[in-house]
């Protein structure tokens, strides 16, 4: 049955009135430390992990891991969704890969060239080299990759996410 | 503690409804629009259309934990959190097993929605007809007892409910799902199509048509009415839908009820019991405990629908005792709490197509095919009674390396993902037997936060069902495999009865006060001016969702609840 004008026009602003209460975009990246309450991390290994998190997913003219808070994404995350004895895995693969840094490089990570940098993080992700230290690298890694691809930069900018798509087509060419 | 500062009479109307969920909301508006003054009892807190759907616009980001439920959460309410829908995004549409307790004499899921609108906004918006192979099924293969109705009864019904509701599907002239009154459909892929022609040409009497589901594609001058507007694909609909695109009580029903002026909804009700009146021998109301403050009101009314939701249902008049009832209300047959069935969607499969390379979709939908059952419909040839209908669904997803680090990482994470495969999957929707054995019943001691004692459940899988698993597994195997689908997996995931948000019975329809509380009109046989037109009032389980079924029962019930009562015989 076709729909006439009237109903058209009002059907219209049905959906404008749909999309009209639209909430404000939530800001995501903050920089100081924060507390979580089921995982004791200190300031220095929260900035530690914005670090790592920056390596992982570099910025460039385009905003990378760091724009994005992913740190602080992963940190939640493990806080508030991760069993007990994955978050203690995660502390102490954490502690474990800080101190590989030390005895390795002998300076803070940040300090470190990127080539440094990367073979740290490579060496972090090798069960060889520690199964604690291994699980908490994946476990970050994973949760950066998410906070980037899930974040208001690349859901707009990159894939873009249509809240309302409207049709759907059932075949499109590749 | 009794209110006693106003009077009987402000507490009197024409009809009271309790609960306001998807059969509720369909009795409340047929109430309201016969002229009843009609008192909408919810127990749980009010849910306005668009204002009180907190989520319903919001983007991925902005959820903290990406849709993930907390582990506090899931910790706290094992029950609920087994759900799909039980996400980030709805999690505050769902009742907490905590708050809510219940016994499990055997393991059983039970999902329930304490809001206003209630489950109608988190159901699956599926809407398949019954037919007479449904409704002759007891009678036919002997079990619980003979439906008092059959298609013929209710088919003007289904068509006034379609009407008002709006149903996407298409014509497919199938005798085992009638056909109704459909907006367009949604077009199926083409892996979808290539199933549908396959399973068309290959089998007789099997069929994979477009799943007809509650949504506005097209919507028609009765659905603006109700300042709907067409379903723009979100598929977001556990959150509540801004543009009315699917059916809800909220979008729909309570507002159209509300629009009368004869209706009263007053949330935070619990209704405790059912009052039965000795000398009038009918029910004179009901007896509610306020959520918040615990007051215990009663108020009155000529006709009581009982709306809810199936086991509650069963609660309530369990608890609705008197001389004259003393098991509860309606209940000289003793079958009340029992014959409980639901439906078994345990069996899944899922395989991988490799044609179709050139071609994707764009978009989302809310529905996808469906396989109406081909199991034991025009005579029994299996070893076990009835069937099951099956879900039908394709998809092609994309995927990123996201093995490397630093800029090679981002490259790829910036880069258009990779085109996956297409992946097909199926999911059982099995006709469980109703049984004297699956009862719910009340705890001779416990009792919850409003005095209600707690439910016993005692639900359970029986041979039959173990053996629809296994033959949906075969079935939809070999109809994968002579479609060419490849890497078969088939999976039973042995969820407990409950998790299909499907469960029906305890209070059943039948023609004989002996074996069944309900007559052919929803009526209790043996208390007049009590209606039961939710779950609770199903005598077999049939394999279509059960919504719709629901709906079209309720506004029948209501019509002829009406018709009598302006005869004086209720």
């Amino acid at each position: 049955m076709p729909i006439n004008r009237r109903t058209a026009i009002r059907q219209l602003f049905i959906i404008s009135a749909g999309a009209a209460i639209l909430p404000a975009c939530v800001n995501n990246t903050k920089t100081s430390a924060q507390t979580f309450s089921n995982l004791p991390v200190t300031a220095d290994e929260q900035a530690l992990l914005e670090e790592m998190a920056s390596s992982i997913i570099p910025t460039t003219d385009t905003p990378g891991a760091k724009e994005v808070g992913a740190h602080l994404f992963a940190l939640r995350m493990v806080n508030d969704c991760y069993k007990q004895q994955d978050r203690e895995k995660f502390l102490s693969g954490l502690r474990g890969f800080a101190g590989q840094v030390k005895q390795e490089q002998g300076k803070p990570f940040a300090e470190c060239t990127a080539a440094e940098k990367e073979a740290l993080l490579r060496k972090a992700g090798d069960k060889k080299n520690g199964e604690e230290t291994a699980y908490f690298f994946s476990t970050f890694k994973r949760l950066t990759i998410q906070a980037y691809t899930s974040s208001e930069y690349y859901l707009t900018k990159v894939d873009v996410y249509k809240l309302v798509p409207g049709k759907f087509i059932s075949s499109v060419k590749v | 503690m009794f209110n006693i500062n106003d009077s009987a009479k402000e507490r009197t109307y024409d009809a009271i409804v309790i609960g306001s969920g998807i059969s509720g909301g369909w009795a409340a508006k047929e109430l309201c629009e016969k002229g009843l003054k009609t008192l909408v009892l919810e127990r749980g807190r009010n849910v306005q259309h668009l204002k009180d759907y907190p989520t319903t616009n919001m983007m991925p980001w902005e959820f903290p934990h990406r849709g993930q439920v907390p582990l506090a959460v899931t910790e706290e309410n094992p029950v609920v959190s087994r759900c799909y829908a039980f996400r980030e995004d709805a999690m505050h549409f769902f009742v907490k097993d905590k708050e809510h307790p219940y016994e499990q004499e055997k393991p059983f899921d039970w999902i329930r929605g304490y809001q206003v609108g209630g489950k109608s906004l988190l159901w699956a918006r599926q809407t398949q007809r019954w037919s007479d192979f449904d409704f002759e099924g007891p009678a036919r293969d002997g079990f619980a007892v003979d439906w008092p109705i059959r298609y013929k009864d209710i088919a003007p019904w289904y068509s006034y409910v379609e009407k008002f509701a709006g149903i996407a599907g298409n014509k497919d002239g199938l005798p085992n799902l009638p056909d109704g009154e459909f907006l367009p459909a949604l077009p199926l892929n083409d892996v979808e199509n290539y199933f549908k022609d396959f399973v068309g040409k290959n089998y007789k009497d099997r069929h994979v048509i477009f799943g007809r589901c509650a949504h506005l594609t097209e919507p028609q001058e009765i659905h603006l009415q109700q300042n709907r507007a067409q379903c723009q694909n979100r598929v977001l609909c556990q959150r509540g839908c801004p543009f009315g695109g699917y059916f809800s009580s909220n979008a729909s029903t309570l507002p159209w009820a509300a629009k009368t002026g004869n209706m009263t909804l007053q949330p935070d009700s619990v209704v405790q019991e059912i009052i039965f009146d000795e000398k009038l021998n009918k029910a004179s109301g009901v007896r509610v405990t306020d959520a918040n403050t615990k007051a215990v009101t009663e108020y009155y009314a000529k006709v009581i629908f009982v709306n809810a939701a199936a086991l509650n249902t069963n609660l309530l008049l369990l608890n609705s005792t008197s001389q004259r009832f003393p098991n509860g209300l309606g209940n000289d047959s003793g079958v009340l709490g029992k014959y409980v069935a639901f439906h078994n969607y345990r069996a899944r499969i899922s395989a991988a197509c490799n044609d179709f390379k050139d071609v994707f979709t764009e978009g989302r939908r809310p529905s996808s095919a469906y396989l109406p059952r081909f199991r034991n419909v025009y005579k029994q040839e299996t070893d076990f009674l009835r069937g099951y209908a099956a879900g039908f669904s394709a998809g092609r997803g994309s995927r990123r390396d996201t093995s490397g680090l630093g800029q090679g990482l981002k490259d790829q994470l910036l880069k258009k993902g990779e085109l996956g495969g297409w992946h097909v999957g199926s999911h059982m929707m099995g006709e469980t037997i109703p049984k004297e054995s699956n009862t719910v019943s009340l705890d001779g001691s416990k009792k919850d936060a409003w005095g209600m004692p707690l439910l016993k459940v005692n639900i359970a899988y029986d041979d039959n069902d173990e053996k629809m698993v296994k033959d949906f597994h075969e079935q939809m195997t070999e109809m994968y495999t002579k479609a060419g689908f490849t890497d078969i997996k088939v999976t039973d995931s042995k969820q407990a009865p409950g998790l299909d948000i499907h469960e029906m019975g305890g209070v059943r329809m039948g023609h004989d006060p002996k074996t069944s509380m309900l007559n052919k009109w929803n009526q209790l046989h043996a208390c007049s001016n009590v209606f039961v037109t939710d779950g609770a009032c199903m005598t077999s389980t049939a394999t279509q969702n059960p919504s719709l079924t629901y709906m079209a029962l309720a506004a029948r019930a209501v019509d002829y609840a009406v018709a009598e009562m302006k005869k004086g015989n209720i």
